[in-house]
């Protein structure tokens, strides 16, 4: 890929950077910009409230605010295409109503802006409640003492300390936005993934392609500098098992009031409108849609979500692991070089993944011949797909594993060692309990991912491998959002079944994260 | 560093065992396509086709340009036999590239005609669409219409609503006028259609037709068969959008109505060709011609079988004579233009 970049100009790279980029550019960074504040600030004040005050309930509404994330910003998007459509739904509830009605323009960027931040939130609480939930109370303890109020003990001690981790999920949710394809082409609003793909796929200009998501990757490196810069300067909170964890405040009537009617808007937007629209659409489909191989679907689906998990979860492991105990260059450039991959269009992943396969499958012809296998035995398999889904994901699981592994240091390890157990004992005896939290969170994020996971799997896959989300695809890709609907509605219940379970399991833990 | 390397891809290697069982029932007789036609009805064909010959037919269902990509990568590798897109465009782009080779069959020869194959038969045309101008029936007269180059007339200003530049169909068209009119006035073309749209181009052809209805524009340019399928949709609000709308064929008395096709080509490292030939035999027949006629709204391309009774309803038409490998060889100029046009 590199090469690639010491090419000379091709006249389209002169097309595109003339006319395009700055467009497209500008699109970009007022998205990611409105989607990041959104979703921080909202995300970081639900995940706050729901920490560290008394709403009754806390846990199970905890659990509810991450199933919006079971629903994929693509699905969401035609969903709020269709309500707000005309002739759409609010219109036609309009209409019955005998009121005249209105339009507002969700294709657009003020629409994609909205539909990513509801879809994408979760993953900012996700990362933030288990270190809220861990603050010893001795910070807020202090803070009172020496005159703050509550308002003022969260902006001056709380916010500082912790815009590491709210930055942490931020950059999650920026790097689904930059990721996505299907949603803003729907919407109409071009950003650099448009210029990617249409140089590449318009223009058939691969140097061009890769020239741009080089580029893209340069942006992304500055905001996960920007977000390392942002995170050292942190004082290292202890995770001490035994400190005093703050017990839950009684909320005043105002943030009782304003949490309430933010948390139920959200869930509203993020979870109930979407759902009943699908399930009204399904119900029109029901007599078109063809449920062939429906058990199939459904296991090639949790197949793939499982292995890649468990794939992402040891290698995140051992790399987080040997980044801790070894912290030299190589392991601070690999774990930036994972989260960097997430930000490279699936359509170049997929191109490298095959190329390397062809090149392997060639050099062990051999071995397929002497083993009796076909000759493309690597390259026809379900192999192939993991093997990518794998390298993508590891974005996503590593960042939660880092976080853990950053936060819990080598002390305990160290000190186990001293006393005489072996390294591996030490991990998997001293350091791995500690770690359960952040692989819980790593494997909940990873396999409601790969559920949802489309580009990807779409051109690896082997013959007549379907997934739900590649189902969704083919009738949505056709304009036939009722016959999707009802894939949509089954993803949706799988990642919320995954989602629920996974929570349930922590909670009999009694613990967060 | 080393050593992790080698324990990921030991994992990995183990992990992808488990996942890879169960495939590969070598059959007998197969072929494998590659298709970009998504539609249950073709499902439906091939297994008939498989009912019919015992050929068992394996898909991928992908966008045609990532599966192109992906048979340019696997390179003799590859177990594809059959490349299906829903755009001549693309299939030049594969022949280009050097994917496809000649279909063999004469059947297929005689069941499509010459304009609707490649010249050399690298591909054929499997069915047929139109993009044609559709009007609100309560406020625009057919009269008042004629052909897509008149759209940029200062009438239309503020009425004319198409879906976004990265849409295939709209390079597709784009690419016919580049042949016909010169690149200078397909520019203009473009230019002046910006111009006239109703709003910055935003969601698919079904969400053009529900705009016109609702009083957005007043034009709209769309595909036949989302007629076609809004017509006979589940949803009964689609179809009362879709019955207050006419349809235009333009170009009547000059070059023709646009039209593109879905098709398909041999891969040029087929293991499978001959199956391959005997399956495009099938779906060029007429038994298949008229499921997809009927089941998809398209026209089919076998000028033995008649187009559905809705489409007939629509009116014949006579269509653009140009080689439909024009609009894969100027498909790169017609993206700079929406480009240069600010057709977003």
């Amino acid at each position: 890929m590199l090469a690639g970049l010491f090419q000379p100009v091709s006249e389209n790279w002169e097309h595109i950077r003339t006319i395009v980029l700055e467009r497209y550019v500008k699109n970009t960074l007022v998205l990611l910009g409105a989607v990041g504040l959104v979703t921080a600030s909202v995300g970081t004040f639900l995940s706050w409230s729901l920490t560290q005050y008394d709403f009754k309930w806390n846990q199970v509404k905890m659990s509810l605010l991450l199933l919006p994330l079971a629903i994929p910003p693509y699905i969401g998007g035609y969903v709020y295409g269709g309500i707000f459509n005309y002739s759409g739904t609010l219109e036609r509830i309009f209409r019955s109503l005998g009121w005249a009605p209105i339009h507002i323009d969700m294709l657009s960027m003020s629409g994609a802006i909205f539909v990513f931040s509801i879809f994408l939130m979760p993953y900012v609480i996700l990362v933030t409640r288990g270190f809220f939930y861990r603050l010893p109370a001795s910070y807020f303890e202090s803070a009172r003492l020496l005159g703050h109020s509550r308002f003022q003990t969260f902006f001056r001690v709380i916010l500082p300390m912790s815009r590491g981790v709210i930055a942490g999920g931020t950059v999650l949710v920026l790097l689904e936005v930059l990721n996505d394809y299907g949603l803003v082409r729907y919407f109409g609003v071009p950003v650099f993934s448009t210029a990617i793909y249409s140089a590449w796929f318009g223009l058939g200009d691969v140097q061009s392609a890769i020239r741009l998501a080089m580029i893209l990757m340069g942006i992304v490196f500055v905001v996960l500098f920007t977000e390392q810069k942002l995170t050292q300067s942190i004082p290292t909170v202890p995770a001490k098992a035994d400190a005093r964890i703050r017990r839950r405040n009684k909320p005043s009537k105002w943030l009782w009031w304003s949490f309430h009617s933010v948390y139920f808007l959200y869930l509203g937007a993020g979870v109930l409108i979407p759902v009943a629209q699908l399930l009204a659409w399904s119900k029109m489909a029901s007599k078109q849609v063809i449920m062939r191989g429906l058990p199939s679907l459904i296991g090639n689906t949790l197949k793939l979500g499982l292995i890649v998990t468990v794939g992402v979860i040891l290698c995140g492991l051992i790399i987080g692991n040997y980044q801790r105990l070894k912290n030299n260059f190589w392991g601070r450039f690999y774990s930036k070089l994972v989260v960097l991959g997430y930000s490279i269009p699936a359509p170049i992943i997929a191109v490298a993944v095959l190329l390397f396969f062809v090149q392997v499958d060639q050099s062990l012809q051999g071995t397929y011949q002497w083993l009796g296998l076909k000759n493309a035995f690597l390259t026809g398999s379900l192999f192939l797909l993991i093997f990518a889904l794998t390298l993508r994901y590891m974005a996503i699981g590593y960042n939660s594993l880092s976080a853990g592994f950053n936060r819990i240091g080598r002390r305990y390890y160290d000190a186990a060692r001293t006393l005489g157990a072996s390294g591996w004992r030490s991990f998997w005896h001293v350091d791995f309990p500690m770690l359960k939290p952040a692989i819980f969170s790593a494997i909940l994020l990873t396999f409601v991912d790969v559920l949802k996971e489309l580009p990807l799997t779409l051109i690896l896959r082997p013959f007549n491998f379907d997934t739900l989300a590649t189902r969704v695809f083919t009738y949505a890709g056709d304009e036939m959002i009722h016959e999707a609907s009802v894939y949509a509605l089954l993803i949706i219940g799988v990642s919320g079944l995954a989602l629920i379970t996974m929570q349930a399991i922590q909670k009999r833990r009694k613990s967060y994260d | 560093m080393k050593k992790i390397g080698i324990t990921i891809i030991v994992i990995l290697l183990i992990v992808a065992l488990a996942g890879c069982q169960a495939q590969d029932k070598e059959a007998s007789a197969v072929v494998n396509i590659y298709t970009d036609r998504h539609y249950d009805t073709d499902q439906a064909l091939y297994d008939q086709f498989t009912e019919e010959t015992g050929i068992q037919v394996n898909v991928v269902k992908a966008g045609s340009d990532e599966l192109i990509e992906r048979l340019a990568s696997e390179g003799e590798a590859t177990e594809v036999d059959l490349m299906i897109t829903s755009d001549a465009g693309r299939l030049v782009r594969a022949q280009n590239k050097n994917l496809l080779q000649p279909i063999t069959s004469n059947k297929v020869k005689e069941n499509v005609p010459e304009q609707l194959r490649e010249k050399d038969s690298n591909w054929t045309a499997l069915t047929m669409r139109a993009r044609v101008i559709v009007y609100a029936r309560d406020r625009i007269s057919p009269d008042d219409l004629s052909t897509y180059e008149a759209l940029t007339e200062p009438k239309w200003k503020g009425k004319l609503l198409v879906r976004s530049a990265s849409n295939i169909y709209n390079q597709s068209l784009l690419a016919s006028l580049i042949a016909l009119n010169g690149e200078r006035q397909a520019q203009e073309w473009a230019e002046g259609l910006v111009e006239n749209m109703a709003r910055t181009p935003e969601g698919n052809d079904r969400d053009q037709m529900k705009a016109l209805v609702a009083g957005e524009g007043d034009l709209a340019i769309v595909n036949t068969y989302y007629v076609g399928k809004m017509l006979n949709s589940s949803d009964p609000y689609e179809v009362e959008v879709a019955e207050q709308i006419g349809i235009f064929f333009p170009n009547q008395k000059t070059t023709g109505t646009h039209i593109n096709i879905s098709g398909a080509g041999v891969t040029r490292f087929a293991k499978h060709a001959d199956a391959a030939n005997q399956l495009l035999e099938f779906l060029t027949g007429e038994g298949a011609q008229a499921d997809y006629a009927n089941a998809n709204y398209e026209y089919p391309v076998n000028p033995k079988v008649a187009a559905s009774d809705l489409l007939d309803s629509w009116g014949e038409f006579s269509r653009q004579e140009l080689s439909l490998s024009v609009l894969g060889e100027n498909n790169s100029t017609a993206v700079k233009i929406f480009n240069t046009a600010n057709w977003q």
